[in-house]
């Protein structure tokens, strides 16, 4: 058993590296929607992982979709109703794509591109509202809300510091954060893009 | 009259609507498909699943009642098989010139 945390901006590095633990003899068990990947050991390194992207307007439209993969040989291994990103395992070899004509496989990469235009959209709006209503993101000091907190002196300024740091990084660091996703995902948005320009 | 947007039809797509012209359901698709062409075209498991969420939504297929609510049944509609008439018009016109139609009409 084996935890670890990753953060992709590319669903096709994600994929990647999944088959690359895969192949070191470590199969994905789940992930869960704060990029938390479980593994376990394996000796079968006959198998593939893809990922699909989708989401679904109900439940039992994800049920359906699911069920149709499933005939297929494919394994769900992570992904909800919402989450956009479904994970897939097939120990078969014969299919090991998911995407079997060109058609499709452009359809993948436009519904990845969504995704990322609307999560570019969605950050910078966030980034917008948190720079206009708040002071905080220039000096990490003003972050700090304890009133009197910087004429304190020893444990008692010691344990107010440490209480309001995390709050304070949190003010201060999230406009910055939310920019830094937003041209992250502005890029990926482009680079999707191209790449399906270039599949005309 | 303007063409479909999903005119001419992919070969996947004219496959799984010729399938349909009897009631399957999604993974007897892509049998059928496989055996009809000779094991020549193997649908995967996502674009059997694009192709008909996008067959559905122009009504050109329809989903039957069946028992098993996990496993869907589809077939076509009037409109599919319109599709499919105006498919074979174009097709039937190719083989023509195959056969030599570029000779006989006026260039």
């Amino acid at each position: 058993m084996m935890i670890k945390f990753k953060v992709f901006s590319n669903a096709h590095k994600e994929e990647q590296w999944l088959n690359k633990m895969l192949q070191n003899g470590w199969q994905l068990k789940s992930v869960n929607a704060f990029n938390v990947y479980s593994f376990e050991k394996t000796s079968n390194k006959e198998q593939i992982l893809r990922l699909d992207c989708q989401s679904f307007a109900s439940e039992q439209k994800f049920q359906q979709y699911k069920a149709l993969y499933e005939e297929f040989g494919w394994v769900h291994l992570g992904g909800s109703r919402l989450s956009t990103l479904q994970y897939w395992l097939n120990s078969n070899s014969i299919d090991d794509l998911l995407f079997s004509d060109q058609f499709s496989e452009k359809h993948y990469l436009h519904r990845l591109r969504k995704i990322y235009g609307v999560y570019a959209c969605f950050s910078l709006f966030i980034t917008f509202c948190l720079f206009q209503n708040s002071a905080h993101f220039l000096t990490i000091k003003d972050a700090y809300y304890t009133p009197g907190l910087w004429d304190k002196n020893g444990f008692d300024f010691l344990g107010a510091f440490l209480f309001e740091t995390p709050l304070a990084i949190t003010r201060f660091g999230s406009p910055w954060l939310m920019l830094i996703f937003g041209l992250v995902s502005i890029n990926m948005y482009f680079k999707y893009k191209r790449e399906i320009d270039k599949s005309v | 009259m303007k063409r479909h947007k999903l005119l001419p039809l992919t070969e996947t797509m004219h496959y799984i609507l010729l399938a349909l012209r009897r009631p399957l359901h999604g993974y007897a698709i892509m049998q059928e498909v496989e055996t009809v062409s000779n094991g020549e075209v193997r649908i995967a498991a996502g674009t059997l699943y694009g192709a008909i969420e996008n067959l559905l939504k122009y009504n050109w297929i329809i989903l039957v009642p069946s028992d098993d609510p996990r496993r869907k049944v589809y077939r076509i509609t009037d409109e599919g098989l319109e599709i499919l008439e105006i498919e074979k018009r174009r097709f039937v016109h190719i083989l023509s010139l195959y056969e030599g139609g570029f000779n006989d009409d006026k260039v």
